[in-house]
């Protein structure tokens, strides 16, 4: 399936979507003006995704700081990589987040108690 | 020469001065000032020394606040996308102090009142909880923030979000909004 890039911008993350080298990420600010501009491609990307995923997809997430709606996106995506996990693929998300940046920690961890994926933390520069 | 009855542009700086703030705007709000103003918060000094953890907190809630104002003021002509407004963001006391301004159309007020008094009143647990409800069954909307704005707000702050109304004229009232977040992690 075709790779999708969204090119990182003052208010929006850089995303890849790239099945076929196995990279999944989504770096940066995230507060666009118009939500459904950047992640309604995320998610018809991830629809036609799960009815053939890899054997095993790593999401990688790195945010420095996000709006509400993103937040609500990112759960909607995390769903979907719910949906797949662990018959379909066996999904690993990462969630990066800078030295003692508590407040990203937590945002990772509330999303963790929301879906039953399983989730990496680490340390990002 | 300045009249003397003319704008005191030193008073002005004085009780700027006087209220600790970082930054502060009155103008129209649209994206492109939402973004120029995160970059210019995150680079001012008295933020760039605290640590992550306050910045990460900080700029999330700074850019929800603007956003709102963006999204639900009263837009100065029909059609605009320009949306008039004030933001403020002070530093004292080891909090940071966020307070917003737009109008609003008086029809909207009550249920606003509604919704921010009821946030008042909840616990840090029942706003979470709250939050995933309203987030669990609810779409994303073209524009708007998923309908969770104030509650990701309030759930930042130490301590209850405030607000009031002002009477602008009949059809319009001005939304004056503050929000106090830690310094510390």
């Amino acid at each position: 399936m075709n790779t999708l890039i969204i090119e990182r911008a003052n208010d929006v993350p850089n995303i890849i979507l790239d099945a076929e080298n196995g990279v999944f990420e989504i770096k940066g600010r995230s507060f666009p003006e118009e939500i459904m501009d950047i992640y309604g491609p995320v998610m018809d990307w991830m629809a036609n995704y799960v009815l053939k995923p890899n054997k095993e997809t790593r999401f990688v997430f790195e945010l420095e700081y996000f709006n509400s709606s993103t937040y609500k996106a990112i759960l909607n995506l995390l769903m979907k990589l719910e949906s797949i996990h662990p018959k379909q693929s066996k999904v690993q998300v990462i969630w990066g987040c800078r030295d003692r940046d508590g407040d990203m920690r937590e945002a990772g961890e509330e999303f963790a108690e929301m879906v039953d994926v399983p989730f990496e933390y680490v340390t990002v520069q | 020469m300045l009249q003397k009855e003319s704008f005191e542009l030193y008073d002005w700086y004085k009780s700027l001065k006087e209220a600790h703030l970082v930054l502060s705007f009155k103008g129209d709000f649209n994206q492109e000032l939402t973004k120029a103003l995160l970059i210019l918060t995150q680079n001012r000094e008295r933020i760039k020394t605290e640590s992550i953890s306050a910045q990460t907190r900080l700029l999330g809630v700074l850019v929800e606040c603007i956003q709102n104002i963006c999204n639900h003021g009263v837009t100065s002509v029909d059609n605009s996308n320009l949306v008039p407004g004030i933001v403020l963001l002070g530093k004292a006391a080891e909090k940071f102090t966020i307070s917003t301004g737009n109008l609003i159309l008086k029809e909207n007020v009550s249920k606003l009142v509604e919704k921010l008094t009821k946030i008042q009143g909840m616990s840090l647990k029942e706003m979470k909880t709250e939050q995933r409800n309203i987030i669990l069954n609810s779409e994303l909307s073209e524009s708007g923030n998923a309908g969770i704005g104030f509650l990701h707000i309030a759930r930042k702050a130490c301590q209850p979000i405030k607000f009031e109304f002002k009477k602008i004229d009949k059809q319009t009232s001005l939304f004056c909004f503050e929000v106090t977040l830690s310094i510390h992690d």
